[in-house]
């Protein structure tokens, strides 16, 4: 009897673990060891509380991000940018002006890291009526399934950090693409690396290439057009190799393909785990090529917790670096660094950068028109360009969004170097701040 | 070819990584007859222990001093599984373990989500281990697969030791043979299995402490290694602990074979490939045998 009872108790332990582990609250993929001072950001029907002070209905934007699963990474960064946006917009800016100080509500919804079923919590949000603008996804394999739900219920969706042009190219009339795509990337990642070979003296045409790209929609498009620019500039493409996202559980077959083609630059598109892999092999077997990443986990503070200090002299290229011209320009955008860095204590990463800024653009489009009606905010959207909006120029480039694709026409991609444990923007000039180190001796190279 | 011997390196360290969980969910079928679902979540729980620990007390360690407290917090957990809910599906048919076990899988991945949050973590070891090697003849061994290489070969010798010169392991080969003829001799079933599960759970579980250096913890961490595990089972034999290991090596020789001369995209495929052509020639497996029928 009494281990019936036992068993009992401990099945409905379980059972309520499951139903609260179903419910995981997306601050909680927060950074660990910071105390995330930031509102809680909870999922689905749960949401970032108003800033005190109002009583007026909130304007509620939805955060569309990878919460869970193999971009969890990308979840944890979109969410504390919701919380930045947020804190900017109702405290500092006194929420919508044209709307009589409305505040605004940022509500992060978990899509998972699966395309197949991210449909379903997307289309159950949206039929609630209760958004005016989409943010998101970051993740292009995500937001290229979200684009005939927001078609269909007619709410401009911004794609914060998506690199993936396809994003753009389906047709849809409610999609805005604001950073920097792979047909930037791409010229930007191969234009530092003439100027990198020159510096080091050598020809870019005779080092040999490789490239490494997570088999998914955004690797693959870096990949496709690695290929195309490649040839185009003459230069020596010898491997190259995709994989399938985290379903490798060791590098040391890949790095020993790469060392004995010779390989002197190395191009990967990778994630977290999958980096984390590829360095640690690379070192183990010590091989050490130039590497000249395509963006994604090069760029966030996951590879400085993973590599330490031998992140530094390491160089990508990414649609988004914290100290970008761009944004350094701008006094507003400042403060929310220095919020994000105080509050989250890390530099603003390269999902959380986009993420920040489609809000902000989607915050100006409403404040303009004094409207929440999502197709006047869509019409508005089309109208902002570097020339008449304050948070388009954050972004590196001149750019506009095309009144039929909704991509950002002129973004431009700029390159980082991790040093001292930071991404610091060094190429090219037009928008960069820092300056190129030699790797080697993390000084300025003598040429 | 001159990278020949590196691949055969890379495939057997690997190899070794792969019989860690082999060997643990081998453990379990070869007693009980049941496959584990949950054994790559195992894994998980192994390796988010380990990251507790970081969290707790920063600062870069080795971390296989705590082989020990794993090992013994998996084995209670393991009673605790098999327990509360395993032994209610023995022997009751041939659905409920993979139900049950399945849906253990996902409570736990809930369970860490929930405790530990969905990103990935970090375990800060210090450099000589991450990127430790040395040479022989030309070929690089990186250590800490290496170390998990030589625990996994420790592990096969003391699984043989214990299941043929000890009483309880001796009373779990019965007990798998038949059980009723088991019990009828005054062997206690129960506690065969309730051995092989906490032994098979916390193979499991110091598989993932081995792991902690080379690989990030998130919750479903454990799902690439369950499947290699449950193919490198089938690939040696179910319920033969030796082959459990000779396939974990198959598997990581095919793997770094096909990475490195064909691509790294299909080294799943190729496992497969070679798992078909194994069993059209040895349907039971390399070491395996078919069932004695009275």
């Amino acid at each position: 009897m009494i281990k019936k009872i036992l068993t009992s108790l401990t099945m409905l332990t379980m059972v309520g673990f499951l139903l609260a582990g179903c419910g995981t609250k997306a601050s909680e993929s927060a950074d660990e060891g910071n105390d995330t001072a930031a509102a809680d950001t909870t999922q689905s029907d749960s949401s970032t509380e108003a800033e005190p002070g109002s009583s007026e209905d909130p304007v509620k934007f939805l955060v569309y991000a990878c919460i869970t699963g193999n971009n969890s990474e990308s979840g944890r960064q979109v969410t504390m940018a919701a919380d930045t946006a947020q804190w900017y917009i109702n405290e500092k800016l006194g929420g919508f002006q044209s709307l009589d100080g409305r505040p605004i509500e940022l509500v992060v919804v978990d899509s998972t890291s699966d395309a197949a079923t991210a449909t379903l919590p997307f289309e159950r949000e949206l039929s609630s009526g209760q958004y005016s603008v989409v943010i998101g996804n970051s993740t292009s394999s995500i937001a290229l399934t979200m684009l005939p739900i927001a078609e269909k219920y007619q709410i401009p969706m911004i794609t914060g950090a998506a690199a993936n042009k396809a994003v753009s190219e389906q047709g849809a009339t409610f999609v805005f693409q604001p950073a920097a795509t792979s047909s930037s990337f791409i010229p930007t990642q191969l234009d530092f690396l003439e100027e990198y070979a020159r510096i080091l003296g050598k020809d870019v045409t005779d080092l040999n290439i490789g490239l490494v790209y997570a088999n998914d929609a955004w690797g693959t498009d870096n990949a496709n057009n690695t290929r195309e620019q490649v040839e185009a500039r003459g230069l020596n493409l010898v491997i190259e190799e995709s994989y399938e996202v985290n379903a490798f559980t060791d590098a040391a077959p890949l790095v020993t393909k790469l060392k004995n083609a010779n390989v002197d630059v190395l191009l990967p598109s990778s994630y977290p785990n999958d980096l984390k892999l590829l360095f640690t092999s690379m070192k183990s077997l010590q091989f050490n090529p130039l590497v000249v990443g395509g963006g994604a986990a090069m760029t966030w503070p996951s590879l400085y917790k993973d590599l330490g200090e031998d992140v530094n002299g390491i160089t990508s290229v990414d649609s988004w670096v914290w100290n970008q011209k761009g944004a350094t320009e701008n006094e507003g955008w400042m403060e929310m660094n220095a919020h994000y860095e105080e509050v989250n204590g890390e530099f603003i990463p390269g999902q959380a950068g986009p993420t920040i800024y489609s809000i902000m653009l989607a915050y100006e489009a409403i404040e303009k028109i004094g409207s929440t009606d999502s197709v006047a905010i869509r019409d508005e959207l089309r109208n902002l360009n570097s020339d008449n909006s304050e948070w388009f120029n954050v972004l590196n480039g001149y750019g506009d969004f095309d009144d039929k694709t909704g991509l950002n026409t002129d973004s431009r991609a700029v390159i980082m170097q991790w040093q001292d444990g930071k991404p610091i923007s060094v190429f090219p000039d037009e928008f960069a701040i820092g300056t190129l180190l030699d790797p080697e001796t993390m000084q300025p190279f003598n040429e | 070819m001159s990278q020949l011997p590196q691949v055969i390196v890379n495939g057997l360290l690997t190899g070794g990584v792969y019989a860690l969980v082999a060997v643990g969910i081998t453990m379990i079928h070869g007693v009980m007859k049941i496959v584990n679902f949950a054994q790559g979540d195992f894994l998980a729980i192994g390796m988010y222990l380990a990251y507790a620990k970081y969290y707790l007390f920063p600062g870069e360690a080795y971390p296989y001093w705590l082989f020990v407290p794993v090992g013994a917090a998996m084995y209670l957990i393991g009673c605790i599984i098999f327990q509360t809910s395993v032994r209610r599906v023995i022997g009751k048919g041939d659905s409920n373990y993979i139900l049950l076990t399945i849906g253990l899988s996902y409570f736990i991945q809930n369970v860490i989500q929930l405790i530990f949050g969905a990103d990935f973590k970090n375990i800060t070891v210090p450099d000589t281990l991450r990127y430790g090697s040395f040479h022989f003849i030309g070929t690089v061994f990186t250590l800490p697969r290496m170390i998990a290489f030589l625990f996994a070969t420790v592990f096969v010798f003391f699984l043989n030791w214990f299941l043929s010169k000890t009483d309880i392991g001796r009373a779990m080969r019965a007990t798998s043979e038949n059980r009723v003829i088991a019990e009828s001799l005054g062997i206690k079933s129960h506690q065969a299995y309730i051995t092989a599960f906490a032994l098979g759970t916390m193979f499991a579980g110091i598989a993932g402490l081995m792991l902690s250096p080379l690989v990030l913890p998130f919750p479903k961490v454990g799902a690439q290694f369950s499947i290699i595990a449950m193919s490198a089972m089938v690939l040696g034999g179910l319920g033969n602990i030796k082959g459990a290991m000779v396939g974990a090596l198959i598997i990581g020789l095919v793997e770094s074979a096909t990475s490195t001369f064909i691509s790294v995209n299909l080294a799943q495929a190729a496992i497969c490939f070679v798992l078909m052509l194994v069993l059209i020639f040895k349907p039971y497996g390399i070491f395996g045998k078919k069932a004695r029928t009275a």
